[in-house]
């Protein structure tokens, strides 16, 4: 292993990219200026407008995912959850509950499927991807039960409102966003439970043993992953108006990708709100100019696996980067 | 002169086992076909050089691991290669082995210059090692794992199951095994048949050179002698062993000779019958170091409190299976240690105390207080802070700075309305930095780019900023060299001369007798007994021998008499 | 020498019985092995129904179990040996269905079936490579790599389709091997094919170089490097067969369902994982077994006909795999325990 001139110039490409969501940061802004070159349309106020509110729910459940990432697990029910939210809420609401209360129905699901998920995982000790695979089937079964047959319509202005309307000039759904990345952002970063979320994720039993309660951080993450898919739930049922049986399908993927094109690692242990948020952003932005350029949908599915794999690939380029610096000692030797 | 047939295939037929057994009786010199080989029945191995190295150099970004070191290992003796941390013993194995390739200086065996490229390449040439990290797959029986990589085929990729376990029976019964052992998934077996059963992979293979490291960690001590033992018959047998050792003791009566490396060069090399540990110590680190026991012993100026503060007392602690009903008192000023055979439930015992296993009964009080423990953060809050053994697995929280490895015991000190303060958090890493002579670069530092000792500081300082009454270590200087030892005995003293009490762990004994007040022994689960370490005891050789035989006899006595 | 004599006593002192050897001891040993306590459950499941509902046991619908269940037991087996290896696979539904439309448009272009269906299960091979060469060059973590697998592999047959179904593509041989017309009026090619791959795979497993090679690859890949085995090979191949495996359920699914929609196969990943796991395939690697797998399938599919049969909503089969997977581990482990053995998994 001997340094030489190019090695150089790679290593401190690797160190500027190290700094959390430099990279993300980056593409984001080159893509932006790319669509906005090429794709029709792109510029207009409106679209614009319409790029953000369609990142909301990305944005949310991506913050969601990333609390999960960040202490070692994955969570693939999302986008089952998102879809029993927005039935359970549009359910109630068409039942004569009110609006309020049909809400925090919404949301309690999502707890609740989160704690079902943390109970699998850290009482019966079962791997967490499958726990939420299965919680995955389970749910859009329950979902689909609900839905299939007698599809869900919202009749209800105030629900309309949570994804149509605008307070001072902002949608409301941007409105709720900026509040969850705010919550989010700095519980993550800046409290005692976002330190030890990450210590969980970097090393359980390390972080057990030095008085971290570990069991709680994951019963938390998972709960703080479900309550946060139902939001995005309830606001995509709000845009639709309705509950559809396939609701949220294949969002967890995308929600993955959000936070591993921001810089979450899917290992555990590294990763941001704010880096999410970017990276959101950025599947939002490419989202619209693909459908923009009239390009077939499926090609951002395409893309977005793709973008996972990229992801996952530059994070073990920064750690094992991270790991060539000269150490102390050398290695047991 | 009879060189030793190569096996030119990788498959093992009927035929090679028999040569090999052959070998032993053919191959000229001093060698004894031995059948059990004793601690006094030793014979001085062959002279003729098996391996030689040769000035080898060898270097890392950032560091020489080896500076032109030199080393030579006869057929059928017992090599034993010792050194501190950062020495060079590690890196030297995986140069035998092909894991590395030199940078300068060249390798020969029997006699001629050879490049060991690939492991494949040491395996050719009979050179076999056996790592610390178990390198069976759990889930594959014996008979698989011994010939994993090289199976015994019929035609085509079709295995010969017959002829392998056939193979693998011989030898196992010589090791004394039990047949049914063959047929289960190697996980199911214990840590001692899990090393023999990597020795007869290697034998299975024409190994002329066994290198071994560390083969003895995490055995109990019955165990440990059982190996030795087999090792000792290796060397009898004519295969010749390189065995890389933290535990001094273990030397005598095994070893023929021992080569000493410091700083990645030769120091010495002595026949075991020439030298004693306190030789081998002074010629590892360089300098004049008493033994451990007395570089860990209470000084003169530190007594005992007079009439201390009970600080912990736990009663009939019982978990099914693995503790019962094992009662401690600890009082303030004092260390008490506790001995007994790895698995008799040691870590068990303390990981109850702090919360961290669930007991089925018992009471622990701190300080006169009866406390409910669900987890080490109740035991943290109740006062009682622990340094892990394995700080790597279970210390160190790898990826988090020196700073937030230390600040995570106790956040809530560091916090205010909510919010973690980073700035008093520096000030705080800093001042540990200081005060416990960490070396590190920056408080903002990766831990896991500090080295062994430096790294068990920082756990310390952890285990300190909990502000804790009592300090659990478990195994405080496994793994760490000579000279952060002794600095780690000393904030141990540092500890408990402030008021504080603390229980240490330790499998080496000399380091137990010199830290203890008290050592309980604990043996299958229960406190087979508890015996005082009168002041000053380090410094009677006579009271030292005697110390260590009734703590081994606790420790040991079958579990029918009392 | 202490450790593992007074574990062996206390399993024996556990579950409270007297050892008397013979059948205990069978029992336990029976016990132990993979998907024991699935097949358990599946014959007291049988016979409850059976009771309920005598037409359960007629051998028509017998025989239409063991004919439905080829399609989640061949992507099962691709799965239970990914798992062996160390790996996962949940891209099994995707790429079954992907080479299921590639089989399907080639016919539709004049292909002869050989050729059709020869490179439908040479890009199945393909796309395994792929995932196994992510994993193992890229080093990027099985679920994700396959999981992306999953995404692109849907994404490239929906751009493809443009979202209308591949039809017409169906000739008498065909429907006799998708399983549309069979044999002695019972038995389906499809069966016999799965039947025939279960004897390839587990001889593969049990008595070549190469399974004790994928199961040291699973159990401990740092051992099996070690032993000059190539873990990257080894687990390549895994993914390489698991997609070729994908690409044999797509072209038998096509000719069974005679259309090939662009979401051909989408669940079935769900169903093999929930089927392999129920035959006893530990997670953590270098277990598993294909007649474990078979015993999951069948069980799975007897389900789906409870279902049928109680006249209940489909799509309480997706409640109940999801079910199925958050509890067959536990099943699994509960049987190992009995048998006085610790599970890994």
């Amino acid at each position: 292993m001997t340094t030489n001139n190019s090695g150089r110039g790679g290593r401190a490409a690797l160190r500027v990219i190290a700094i959390e969501g430099s990279t993300v940061l980056a593409a984001l802004i080159i893509l932006f200026v790319v669509s906005a070159i090429f794709a029709p349309g792109f510029m207009t106020s409106e679209n614009l407008t319409n790029v953000l509110v369609q990142s909301v729910f990305l944005i949310i459940i991506g913050i969601g995912m990333t609390f999960v990432l960040v202490a070692g697990g994955i969570d693939l029910s999302v986008g089952s959850t998102m879809g029993l939210s927005g039935a359970l809420c549009i359910y109630s609401m068409n039942s004569g509950v009110p609006f309020v209360l049909a809400l925090l129905i919404g949301l309690a699901a999502g707890a609740l499927v989160g704690l079902f998920n943390s109970y699998f995982i850290t009482v019966l000790r079962i791997a967490d991807f499958i726990v939420t695979l299965g919680t995955l089937s389970l749910v859009r079964g329950i979902v689909e039960l609900m839905t299939a047959n007698s599809p869900l319509d919202s009749r209800s202005d105030a629900f309309s409102f949570l994804t149509s309307g605008t307070v001072l000039g902002i949608p409301t759904a941007v409105l709720i966003a900026v509040a969850v990345i705010l919550i989010g952002g700095i519980t993550l970063a800046k409290t005692p439970m976002g330190r030890s979320i990450y210590a969980v994720g970097l090393n359980p039993a390390s972080a057990y043993l030095a008085g971290v309660r570990v069991p709680r951080v994951r019963v938390g993450v998972y709960v703080v992953s479900g309550v946060l898919a139902a939001l995005a739930g309830i606001l995509l049922s709000s845009r639709l108006s309705s509950a559809q049986p396939a609701a949220g399908t294949g969002y967890e993927l995308t929600a993955i990708a959000a936070a591993a094109v921001g810089g979450t690692s899917l290992a555990g242990g590294r990763g941001s709100v704010l880096g999410t948020v970017l990276g959101a952003l950025l599947l939002g932005v490419l989202q619209n100019s693909l459908s923009l350029l009239r390009v077939n949908a499926f090609w951002f599915q395409i893309i977005t696996g793709l973008m996972i794999v990229a992801a996952v690939l530059l994070d073990g380029a920064i750690k094992r980067f991270v790991k060539s610096q000269p150490v102390m000692s050398p290695e047991g030797a | 002169m009879l060189t030793c047939p190569r096996s030119q295939s990788l498959a093992l037929t009927g035929t090679r086992l028999q040569e090999f057994r052959e070998i032993k009786r053919v191959i000229p010199g001093s060698i004894k076909m031995q059948t059990a080989a004793t601690k006094t029945d030793r014979v001085v191995p062959s002279d003729e050089v098996l391996i030689k190295v040769e000035k080898i150099t060898k270097r890392f970004p950032g560091v020489l691991a080896l500076d032109g070191a030199s080393l030579e290992i006869r057929r059928g003796e017992v090599h034993a290669l010792l050194g501190e941390n950062g020495a060079g013993k590690s890196t030297l194995i995986k140069l035998l082995s092909g894991v590395y390739q030199p940078d300068g200086g060249n390798i020969s065996v029997r006699g001629e210059k050879v490049d060991i490229p690939h492991p494949s390449r040491a395996q050719a040439l009979g050179i076999t090692t056996i790592y610390q990290e178990h390198t069976l797959a759990p889930d594959l029986t014996a008979i698989e794992n011994v010939f994993l990589g090289r199976e015994i085929r019929r035609t085509g990729p079709l295995l010969d199951q017959e002829a392998m376990r056939a193979r693998t029976r011989e030898l196992w019964l010589e090791f004394g095994g039990d047949m049914e052992d063959l047929r289960r998934p190697v996980n199911e077996l214990g840590g001692l048949k899990q090393r023999l059963i990597e020795i007869i992979k290697a034998l299975a293979f024409d190994a002329e050179l066994v290198i071994m490291d560390e083969p003895t960690a995490a055995l109990p001590d019955g165990e440990r002698a059982n190996l030795l033992d087999h090792i000792r018959k290796l060397g009898a047998g004519g295969v010749s062993v390189l065995l890389v050792t933290h535990r001094l003791e273990e030397l005598f009566g095994v070893a023929d000779r021992v080569t000493v490396f410091r700083d990645g060069r030769w120091v010495a090399t002595m026949p075991m019958a020439e030298t004693s540990i306190d030789d081998i110590i002074r010629k590892m680190v360089g300098r004049e170091v008493g033994s451990m026991a007395a570089a860990a012993a209470r000084p003169d100026d530190m007594p005992l409190p007079k009439d201390p503060a009970e600080v912990l007392r736990a009663t009939g602690l019982s978990r099914r299976g693995v503790l019962h009903d094992v009662s401690l008192t600890v009082r303030a000023g004092e260390i008490v240690g506790i001995g007994g055979l790895a698995g008799s439930g040691r870590t068990e015992l303390v990981r109850a105390v702090i919360g961290a296993d669930r007991l089925d009964s018992g009471e622990v009080f701190v300080s006169g207080r009866k406390v409910h423990l669900r987890s080490p953060t109740d035991g943290m809050r109740a006062g009682i802070a622990m340094v892990p053994e394995e700080r790597k697995i279970l210390g160190i929280v790898a990826g988090f700075s020196v700073t937030r490895n230390i600040t995570i015991s106790a956040m809530r000190k560091v916090t205010k309305t909510a919010f973690l303060q980073s700035r008093k958090e520096e000030a705080i890493a800093r001042n540990f930095v200081e005060e416990l002579r960490i070396k590190t670069r920056s408080t903002g530092e990766a831990i896991e780019n500090l080295s062994g000792g430096n790294q068990q500081k920082v756990l310390f300082a952890r285990a300190l900023f909990a502000d804790p009454k009592l300090i659990i270590v478990d195994e405080p200087t496994q793994g760490i060299d000579v000279g952060a030892k002794v600095e780690v005995y000393r904030l141990i003293r540092r500890f408990v001369a402030k008021g504080g009490a603390a229980i240490v762990i330790s499998s080496e004994l000399p380091e137990l007798l010199g830290l203890s007040d008290r050592i309980v022994v604990m043996r299958e689960g229960s406190k087979a007994g508890e015996l005082p370490v009168p002041p000053g005891s380090v410094h009677s050789t006579a009271l030292m021998d005697q110390l260590q035989q009734q703590i081994m006899q606790f420790a040991t006595w079958s579990s029918r008499d009392h | 020498m202490l450790s593992t004599d007074t574990k062996q006593q206390r399993a024996e002192v556990v579950d409270g019985k007297t050892r008397t050897g013979g059948l205990t001891s069978r029992l336990r040993a029976f016990l132990g092995k993979p998907g024991a306590g699935i097949f358990i459950f599946l014959v007291v499941l049988l016979i409850v129904m059976g009771i309920g509902t005598p037409v359960m046991l007629s051998p028509g619908n017998l025989f239409g179990i063991l004919n439905q269940m080829v399609f989640i037991l061949i992507p099962a087996f691709g799965l239970t040996l990914v798992i062996i290896a160390g790996g996962l696979d949940l891209s099994v539904g995707s790429v079954l269905g992907l080479t299921g439309g590639i089989c399907a448009f080639l016919i539709v272009r004049g292909a002869p079936l050989p050729l059709a269906f020869a490179l439908a299960i040479l890009a199945g091979a393909v796309l395994g490579l792929i995932n196994g060469l992510v994993v193992t060059r890229l080093r990027v973590p099985d679920f994700i790599a396959t999981l992306a697998m999953l995404g692109v592999a849907r994404g490239v047959l929906y751009v493809w389709t443009q979202g209308v179904p591949f039809r017409n593509y169906m000739s008498p041989p065909y429907y006799y091997l998708g399983g549309l017309r069979m044999i002695a009026g019972k038995i389906t090619i499809p069966l016999l094919i799965a039947l025939f791959l279960l004897l390839v795979l587990s001889f593969l497993l049990q008595r070549t170089h190469y399974g004790v090679h994928l199961r040291a690859t699973g159990s401990n890949p740092e051992a099996a490097r070690l032993s000059g085995i190539s873990v990257r090979q080894v687990k390549v191949s895994a993914y390489v067969v698991s997609g070729m495996l994908s690409a044999i359920t797509g072209i038998l699914l096509a000719g069974r369902l005679t259309t090939v929609h662009p979401d051909m196969g989408s669940g079935y990943e769900l169903r093999a994982i929930a089927a392999a796991v129920m035959g006893g395939a530990a997670l953590s690697g270098g277990r598993g077994s294909f007649y474990g797998a078979l015993v999951g399938a069948v069980t799975l599919t007897v389900i789906q006909n409870v279902i049928n049969i109680l006249n209940l909503d489909t799509n309480w089969e997706d409640v109940i795999v999801g079910a199925i997977i958050l509890f067959a581990v536990l099943i699994d482990r509960g049987a190992l325990a009995l048998a006085g053995r610790k599970s890994r998994a």
